[in-house]
């Protein structure tokens, strides 16, 4: 009589158990999280910004740095005349207004572009950690920026490392 | 036969199937691809269709980024029509034989409206993304091949939708000889329009050659 019963409420228990453990993950949250600055670091992009950001800065400095020499010979050829031209001097009155105007244009165009860039990696990297966390049913994922925001948190939920492999993926185009 | 031999025998004949719907781009697509001749009609179709594994996406906030090889063989035949005989097209093709063609085409929700306003605050920001669209942009369109070569683009075409959609497209052209030389490379678009920086659109070579066959 137990042979009957036996097959059948195996399967309804077997059904049962597994019933539980999809409703158990299915309404647990499933939260992890991040190193913010970790992850910033090795993604790609910002490597790949940064050195434009570097090649771009490089390349105004060797402007600004000509027309410094410049002014350092008008300056000493000036220096070694008795009496100058007052026509001579104007010219390097206004080359040196104009190097400074420049120095200056540089300096706010360099703070723009850092503040640009940056907008522009941040906006990426968190697309992609949403599409991860998505993809891998997350509840939530946290951005632990070191400041105190989240005070502690497992090794077992730090997902930086597999999240800096899907954003270099995912940024290459390898990824969808 | 027990019913659970039966499903046994049937796996094989499942994975031959699956296998004949290979992913696009996998090797064995490629493949296919390559071996299959179709008419004028259905050539020029296959490119706009799902099917052609040439066609990247890419999506930001509201701005979808599309890039699809153009291959001198649909360009010649776009350019004399499907009712030209064949010596003219071919001609053609000659023509574009020497530049590979990508079209990348920048896409808005914004119905009704040109892309190019999609955002402006106002009339210069407007008149900036159009000068940028029309003259600039070039030089942030490359071909970055995976030893790290960078190769610039040859022609670029902005092509205007004025109001009719949220679209902007544009034709580039890079160097076949340069490009023949990399297995893989990356489609590499700066998008300083939408501000949206560095956008990579990866190719193989095989890729860009499994194009099917013109009848």
């Amino acid at each position: 009589m137990w042979n009957k019963y036996a097959i059948p409420l195996a399967l309804v228990l077997a059904l049962g158990s597994i019933g539980f453990a999809l409703y158990e993950k299915m309404s647990t949250p499933h939260i992890a999280y991040v190193r913010i600055k970790d992850v910033f670091e090795g993604f790609d992009m910002k490597k790949e910004m940064e050195a434009k950001y570097v090649r771009e800065n490089t390349s105004t400095q060797h402007a600004l740095d000509s027309m410094a020499l410049l002014l350092q010979v008008q300056s000493t050829s000036l220096q070694a005349t008795v009496s100058p031209e007052p026509e001579a001097v104007n010219r390097f009155q206004l080359c040196r207004n104009s190097y400074f105007s420049q120095q200056q244009q540089a300096g706010t165009d360099q703070q723009s572009r850092l503040s640009t860039y940056n907008s522009q990696i941040t906006t990426r990297m968190m697309q992609y950690v949403r599409e991860y966390g998505k993809a891998n049913g997350y509840t939530c994922i946290l951005g632990d920026d070191g400041n105190g925001s989240l005070m502690y948190a497992g090794d077992a939920i730090d997902l930086t490392i597999p999240v800096i492999r899907y954003l270099n993926e995912r940024y290459s185009g390898q990824k969808k | 036969m027990k019913p659970h031999v039966r499903f046994l025998l049937l796996i094989p004949l499942l994975a031959a199937a699956c296998s004949r719907n290979a992913a696009p781009g996998s090797p064995e697509h490629l493949q296919a691809v390559a071996q299959t001749v179709l008419d004028k009609q259905q050539y020029t179709a296959w490119f706009d269709s799902k099917e052609n594994h040439q066609r990247r996406e890419e999506t930001f906030g509201d701005k979808t980024y599309r890039v699809m090889h153009l291959p001198a063989a649909l360009l010649a035949l776009r350019e004399v029509g499907a009712a030209a005989p064949d010596t003219a097209r071919k001609a053609a093709e000659e023509h574009y034989s020497d530049l590979e063609y990508f079209r990348l085409e920048i896409s808005g929700t914004a119905n009704g409206s040109e892309l190019l306003k999609s955002g402006a605050v106002d009339a210069s920001e407007y008149n900036r993304r159009l000068t940028y669209s029309s003259f600039g942009m070039q030089k942030d369109l490359s071909i970055v091949t995976s030893s790290g070569a960078s190769i610039p683009c040859a022609i670029f075409q902005f092509e205007r939708s004025f109001d009719v959609a949220p679209v902007a497209r544009f034709l580039i052209a890079f160097d076949k000889a340069q490009l023949a030389t990399a297995e893989k490379f990356s489609f590499v678009l700066d998008d300083r329009l939408f501000g949206n920086g560095l956008i990579k659109f990866p190719y193989t070579k095989e890729e860009l050659q499994s194009t099917p066959q013109l009848h």
